[in-house]
């Protein structure tokens, strides 16, 4: 269980893994966003960022072949999908040309590169951000918010993966259960679904019950205050310049 | 913090967490395989109503956005919500608000079938138009390739929905009738 629950965040001694979390939040943010409105000029320079990144990270290179194989799939079909021109492939005459035209494969490549980029900033952040600091930033941004009780969301976060680990293993017993009584050689997907959710709510309400009832005997209470570090003025500037780039890139000036 | 909120904010989280264990089941329906995630969904705005579902679904889109593995074969990171899946499930949390309104607009259990329906809907509203954005890709390719393969299996799990929502009620609300008033002297 633990090994299936380890986190995806790569522990090394490097600078991008010292960077607040939200630095590094915005900063994605910011570039994903870039990406999806951009012209040519960012793609250039989101890909070699986010090498240069991923290297003064020193995040194994085998990360970046492992997410790039595990998407391929997807983005591979949405290439095929948008490289190959629908009225030409159903029309009785057609030549490979006019099924597959250029303008379509490169507007397919584009999209795809694009697509990956994003994926790839994305894991960059995960694999350097600690879960706990993530989960601090989201304490700080919701804070402001007058409707979203911070503290609330933060324990329910952890209440919510106490709870997946141990259903996990509910999970586990119950399959198991149900091969040892050949229930798995069932065809129907109906009684398939029926046969592992009805248990598994039975042990999850159960749970449930227990937990609601040790928070109220330890006198739970949510308007205790929780400490988040200040965001730091340098990289909070540095977010800001990130957006400037971005945002001069966009629009064609040097 | 009385006893009856302690455990609506449990239940919330239980079914964050039956939804990210739902991500983990894989069962063959119709062209692909499918995990079992829309199904916890529209579960959770049927078991509990619209602001506590959206709570549960947006707490499970949180964990997974922010590095916890909850999302299917056991993955997470921002790259699903930037990603191509970013549209489905900003989706989901719209589609377990919308299936509570309209599962709570009546007790009849026809308002259920409605609701779920309404719920798959909103899920493929969210999900296909943010594939096409992100992709670039003209509307009737983007409708092929992120609709049309899971319509069969999102209509059985829709109707699993509704069948296990009808079964666990009463043992849901059972515990909140059962349960002890919450002592004046607990903070």
């Amino acid at each position: 269980m633990a090994l299936r629950l380890a986190l995806h965040y790569i522990p090394r001694s490097s600078r991008v893994h010292r960077w607040d979390a939200r630095t590094k939040l915005f900063g994605v943010m910011a570039v994903g966003g870039a990406m999806l409105f951009s012209k040519a000029a960012v793609f250039p320079v989101a890909f070699s960022g986010l090498l240069g990144l991923w290297a003064a990270a020193r995040l194994p290179w085998l990360l970046l072949l492992r997410t790039f194989r595990a998407w391929a799939p997807f983005v591979g079909l949405l290439f095929i999908v948008q490289a190959v021109s629908w009225e030409a492939l159903l029309s009785p005459e057609k030549a490979v040309t006019q099924v597959v035209p250029l303008n379509f494969v490169a507007m397919a490549a584009a999209s795809s590169a694009r697509l990956m980029l994003m994926i790839l900033w994305a894991v960059l952040f995960t694999a350097t951000t600690k879960t706990v600091d993530v989960q601090r930033a989201v304490l700080w941004a919701l804070r402001p918010v007058p409707f979203a009780p911070a503290r609330r969301i933060a324990v329910m976060a952890g209440l919510s993966m106490h709870l997946f680990a141990t259903l996990l293993d509910d999970l586990e017993e119950i399959r198991n259960a149900q091969r040892a009584r050949l229930g798995d050689r069932s065809k129907n997907p109906y009684r398939r679904i029926k046969t592992i959710i009805l248990p598994l709510f039975r042990k999850a309400f159960h749970r449930a019950e227990s937990t609601a009832l040790a928070l109220s005997a330890r006198g739970y209470r949510d308007d205790v205050t929780v400490d988040v570090t200040p965001w730091r003025r340098a990289e909070m500037l540095s977010c800001v310049g990130l957006c400037a780039l971005l945002l001069a890139l966009h629009r064609g000036m040097p | 913090m009385a006893l009856e909120t302690l455990r609506w904010m449990v239940f919330t989280c239980l079914m964050t967490a039956l939804t990210a264990v739902g991500a983990q089941i894989a069962v063959p329906i119709g062209p692909v395989p499918m995990v079992l995630t829309n199904l916890f969904v529209l579960l959770s705005g049927l078991l509990l109503g619209p602001r506590r579902g959206a709570a549960a679904i947006g707490l499970y889109v949180l964990l997974g956005a922010v590095g916890l593995p909850v999302f299917a074969q056991f993955k997470s990171g921002l790259a699903h919500l930037a990603g191509p899946t970013g549209g489905y499930l900003a989706g989901f949390v719209a589609a377990a608000w919308v299936t509570g309104v309209f599962s709570r607009a009546s007790a009849h259990k026809a308002f259920d079938v409605v609701a779920v329906i309404a719920g798959s809907l909103t899920i493929y509203a969210m999900g296909v138009p943010w594939l096409k954005w992100v992709t670039g890709m003209p509307w009737a390719k983007a409708l092929t390739v992120g609709m049309a393969p899971f319509l069969v299996g999102d209509g059985i799990k829709a109707a699993a929905a509704v069948a296990l929502a009808w079964s666990l009620r009463p043992a849901l609300f059972q515990r909140f009738r059962t349960a002890p008033v919450s002592s004046p002297n607990l903070p």
